[in-house]
């Protein structure tokens, strides 16, 4: 590894640049994961209607960097929710075997709980957002089978926008902004083995 | 009862067996499990005897795996307890006993307590970790691969490594255990690899004597990335730029999860050596670069490799090689020319010869030759590059000098010329001093260093340009399409250099070194190069054992001496220089050899002191300094006599014979009577009898109308003077001559062998004339021919009666047998004349085997008319009778 720098700093703008590139890394992984979905059950490629599941509030220009983030860091979070679901009712329901989607969708679960992680840092200390979800999955127990696709589509949509709009807004952010001092740990002492 | 009895028994050997041990001596410390000792520490353990027991410490003993340790490593530490110390080694595991026992014989139950040992060292601290995720399709793979220096001490004993790896932002942690020994990696599944996060890697060694922790390895997950080499690299030719490359690429990963920056490096396919672009022009995020300041026509092998932006990951490994070539350009340096020039006997043989330009930028197409004699007209040649060999002949006469031209052309176009100036044979500029050279065993093949002296002294207008060696092989192989001589150019301020053409083993060189001088001319304003004289010195990179010996010829042997030639071994097989020649030679058979030296330039020789009349071999030994080679042998003999022996020995014969037949002759002249009256014995003449003077009637020859012959009575048959077989053919021959006598007469039988019988008829016929006691002789009256007149005296015909023997017949009538024709011949040559005449007729009628065939012609060539006539009128004058 000679000549390779000692503390792998990377060539962003430290700790938010690494955030950004995760969100756009993410907002990649899910557009790929929506892709891979649409093909495994056959749906057509066009956008389902109906608006996103997540609702925040709007993201003006007034407000400032950390706020858009905070904004949509519970707008992450609850997608993760939304995911999770997702991936219970799957397991539950359909086969258990190996796919490139399962992975796919195992690393974007995984990777956004680190964006989660990585963007809560980025909070501002006291400031805190809630999004609201329009339609949450036990909503769509009546709508049959293709309903619940149909509303896995959404949720993956608006995997794909939210992260979109999260790498959007911390790579437009001129500089670092502050970090919260406090450190948000989740699963502490967890081990996977 | 007895049942019971027994049981009791049983229980109490039990009690002795086990209780004995348990109960009487105990050890500490103690451990169901092994008790694990570090090595090269001190250990101690304490004997205890329990309570009740017979015995005292001094009836304790320490084994260790049933070897006594010596009583100096105990203490004593009050009656019932002894401690043993000892210093742990890597052999001692196993089972240390203590025992009380008495040393006398006792009936006491012996106490013994036991406890098992294991030694061993404690980790290492795992040093120098690193951990690496290779890229999987466009991801990362989910195994962390990490290895580390566990340090060569074997712990000796179970040792776990385990691996641990933290994500710290979520606190997530992952491990995994290796327990290999010395185990240098292991592989943790992250289940993704998180990009962008930060990792904290350690790993923790552990055994039975405590536990090490490796420093943390705490960096953003990229670091851990090896990625693939970049993909689809493709190197392009630039059509109009022949200095330059298009590189282009693929990214291997998504910029997403890794941004990369490149490492471009190249080298000629001819090269070994790698040129790495600087980093600093590729390490933007890019998929081409141009390879710039290449040579033109030249093939190039490309690799690339990457790594995170920032040298934030591992450098990916080196993609495939990717050859490309860049296009042609026009040469950009001259040919290499020279020339090899062989005088003749009124001319010179130029032979141009050159090498293509070091840099011919392309596929050198054709040679442009120029030639100018005397400054006179140019003479242009072009000359394909493809032919065989690239060399021009041409003859130039001693005195005319040449200015020759020559430039190379490929598609392109054309390189600058070469120009070399021949000058007049007069003209030669000075050589260089001397020159020498010598070989250096240099590996992995032998060197030939060649030094020379600066020219001594030259014009001060004349500026050394650089020195030209050059080597021509010899004898050249006129089959061969290659010109076997090649040439180099040193700078002028060397004199020694290694000659870098690659000269065959075992093969002669001509070695040669030439100043090159530049100079301008004044009127032409022409610059010239010019060689200098050259000194030339044969020399061979190796030598070798000649090929064959020479083969030898005895051109000229002699008595004690013989002299040999032979002929020197073609150059091509001598494979070296010749020290001397040796010549062998024994008396064949022998075994016995003589040998004689002399210099490889002699090639004869005279042997001397050889035996005479003696069968010798002999061959000649050529030696270089590598070996010697024998030829073939060569058998000759010396000769018996000397020079000179055999021709004194002819003189000396002839002389001696010469004087023997003077002396013979000189003896013959001076007893000539006595040989004379030998040969010849002194007949009675005639003519000198009385009865010559004592005929009165001398007229009645002339009155003698017929010639009468006289036949001397001679006794052929007498029987002493012939053989036995003679004898038997005798009745058969009296017959016939008695038959052809009585037929023909006297007259008629000149050829008659039997003059007896003739004397006899006539003695019949005139028996009244003749006395018993008296001889006849009768006498051929010549003259009697019929007009005819001798020459000399007459002939006188007389019938003598003497009392005296006519001749020696009587007394020697073996001369009479030996010599009859001859003294016939000479006593009565003229009737024998006449005998022969008649004979002529005679052998042509009857007679078939008493023909003297040897006179026969005189008489008929002198006058056979005469005899014919004669002989018949002495027919006719018989008849009547």
């Amino acid at each position: 590894m000679a000549g390779r720098s000692a503390n792998g700093r990377h060539g962003l703008r430290g700790h938010a640049g690494r955030t950004a590139a995760l969100a756009r890394l993410l907002h990649k992984e899910c557009i790929q994961l929506l892709e891979l979905y649409r093909n495994s059950e056959s749906l057509p490629s066009s956008p389902v209607d109906g608006g996103y599941l997540v609702s925040i509030p709007p993201l003006v220009p007034q407000l400032s960097d950390a706020e858009k983030i905070s904004i949509l860091h519970a707008a992450l979070k609850e997608c993760l929710r939304l995911l999770e679901d997702v991936i219970t009712r799957e397991d539950a329901e359909f086969s258990d075997e190996d796919s490139e989607y399962k992975r796919k969708r195992k690393t974007v679960r995984d990777r956004l709980g680190h964006l989660l992680t990585s963007t809560e840092q980025l909070l501002v200390d006291g400031q805190k957002f809630e999004a609201k979800v329009k339609e949450e999955l036990d909503g769509q127990e009546a709508s049959g089978s293709f309903g619940l696709k149909m509303w896995i589509v959404r949720v993956l949509q608006d995997l794909v926008h939210w992260t979109g709009q999260t790498s959007d807004t911390l790579r437009s952010m001129p500089a670092a902004p502050k970090i919260m001092s406090r450190r948000t740990r989740r699963g502490a002492g967890k081990i996977r083995k | 009862m007895d049942t019971s009895h027994h049981l009791l028994l049983l229980l109490m050997f039990l009690h002795y067996a086990i209780g004995s041990n348990s109960s009487c001596v105990k050890i500490l410390p103690d451990s169901s499990s092994d008790i694990v000792l570090e090595v090269g520490k001190n250990f101690t353990a304490t004997c205890h005897l329990l309570e009740g027991s017979v015995y005292t410490s001094d009836d304790i003993e320490w084994r260790l795996e049933n070897i006594s340790i010596a009583k100096q490593f105990y203490r004593k530490i009050n009656e019932t307890a002894v401690s043993v110390t000892v210093n742990v080694s890597s052999d001692m595991s196993g089972l240390l006993r203590c025992r009380a026992a008495k040393k006398s014989l006792s009936y006491a139950p012996q106490c013994i307590y036991g406890i098992f040992l294991r030694t061993g060292y404690p980790p290492l601290k795992p040093k120098n970790l690193s951990c690496l995720a290779v890229q999987e399709g466009k991801d990362i793979s989910s195994y962390l691969n990490c290895s580390w220096d566990p340090g060569s001490r074997s712990p000796l004993l179970d040792t776990n490594y385990t691996l641990t790896v933290n994500l710290l932002a979520s606190d997530l942690t992952y491990k995994a255990e290796c327990n290999q020994h010395l185990a240098r990696y292991c592989v943790v599944n992250l289940e993704t690899f998180q990009i962008h996060m930060l990792y904290r890697v350690w790993v923790e060694v552990k055994n039975a004597l405590g536990s090490e922790r490796s420093d943390e390895l705490q960096k953003y997950s990229a670091y851990f990335v090896k990625p693939n080499p970049p993909l689809n690299v493709r190197v392009l030719t630039e059509v109009n730029i022949s200095t330059s490359l298009m590189v282009t690429w693929k990214h291997p990963v998504y910029k997403t999860v890794l941004k990369l920056s490149y490492a471009i490096r190249y080298r000629k396919v001819t090269s070994d050596v790698w040129v790495e672009v600087p980093e600093r022009f590729t390490k933007a995020y890019m998929e081409s670069f141009r390879l710039q300041s290449l040579e033109p026509y030249t093939q190039y092998v490309v690799q690339m490799r990457c790594i995170g932006e920032s040298h934030s990951s591992h450098w990916s490994n080196w993609s495939a090689s990717i050859t490309g070539h860049t296009t042609e350009a026009k040469p950009a340096s001259a040919p290499d020319l020279w020339r090899i020039i062989q005088p003749t006997s009124n001319n010179r043989n130029v032979t141009l010869v050159w090498k293509a330009p070091v840099n011919t930028n392309g596929k050198i197409l054709e040679y442009y030759l120029t030639i100018s004699q005397d400054y006179g007209m140019l003479e242009s040649h072009t000359i394909r590059a493809d032919k065989p060999r690239l060399m021009y002949s041409m003859e130039l006469p001693p005195g005319k000098m040449a200015s020759i031209e020559l430039a190379a052309a490929n598609s392109v176009g054309v390189s600058p010329k070469a120009t070399l100036f021949i000058p007049r044979s007069d003209q030669e500029l000075p050589g260089v001093g001397n020159m020498s050279w010598s070989v250096r065993d240099e590996k992995p093949e032998p060197e030939l260093l060649v030094e020379w002296t600066a020219v001594p002294s030259r014009p001060a207008d004349l500026h050394l340009f650089y020195y030209l060696l050059e080597w021509v092989k010899i004898p050249q192989n006129v089959h061969q399409t290659e010109l076997q001589a090649g040439w180099q150019r040193v700078s002028c301020n060397v004199t020694n250099t290694t000659l870098n053409g690659d000269l065959e083993k075992f093969k002669r060189y001509n070695i040669s070194v030439y100043p090159i001088y530049k100079y301008q001319v004044r009127h032409t304003l022409q610059t010239h190069f010019q060689a200098g004289r050259p000194v030339t010195r044969p020399a061979y990179i190796q030598q070798g054992t000649p090929e064959k010996g020479p083969t030898v010829t005895v051109t000229k042997s002699k008595k004690n001496s013989a002299a040999l030639t032979w002929e020197e071994i073609p150059l091509d097989r001598q494979q070296g220089f010749f020290t001397n020649y040796t010549i062998f030679y024994e008396i064949r058979n022998t075994k016995q050899w003589k040998s004689v030296t002399v210099s490889p330039n002699v090639h004869s020789y005279v042997l001397t002191d050889l035996a005479s009349e003696t069968d010798y071999v002999v061959n000649i030994m050529a030696s270089t300094v590598a070996g010697s080679v024998k030829g073939m042998d060569c058998t000759f003999k010396t000769m018996k006599y000397g020079d000179g022996e055999v021709e004194v020995i002819v003189v000396v014969v002839c002389l001696s014979f010469l004087f023997l037949t003077v002396f013979i002759i000189m003896l013959c002249l001076r007893k000539r009577e006595v040989i004379k009256k030998l040969l010849w014995p002194q007949v009675p003449d005639p003519s000198d009898s009385s009865i010559a003077h004592w005929s009165p009637d001398f007229p009645i020859k002339a009155n003698v109308p017929k010639e009468d012959v006289s036949v001397v009575e001679v006794d052929m048959f007498d029987g002493k003077s012939m053989s036995e077989e003679d004898k038997a053919v005798l009745p058969l021959k009296k017959d016939k001559y008695l038959s052809e006598e009585h037929s023909s007469g006297i007259g008629g039988s000149s050829c008659m062998s039997s003059p007896r019988h003739s004397v006899s008829d006539i003695d019949s016929g005139d028996s009244g004339q003749t006395t018993a006691s008296t001889v006849q002789y009768s006498s051929v009256m010549a003259g009697a021919h019929k007009g005819q007149t001798p020459s000399h005296q007459p002939p006188v015909f007389a019938r003598s009666e003497s009392t005296q023997p006519l001749l020696d017949c009587e007394e020697h009538p073996d001369h009479l047998s030996e010599s009859g024709g001859q003294s016939r011949s000479s006593y009565f040559r003229r009737g024998r004349e006449l005998e022969l005449g008649v004979l002529g007729q005679e052998c042509d009628g009857a007679s078939l085997t008493f023909c003297p065939v040897q006179e026969e012609t005189s008489p008929v060539a002198e006058d056979p008319p005469a005899s014919a006539l004669c002989y018949m009128q002495q027919q006719s004058g018989y008849r009547p009778q």
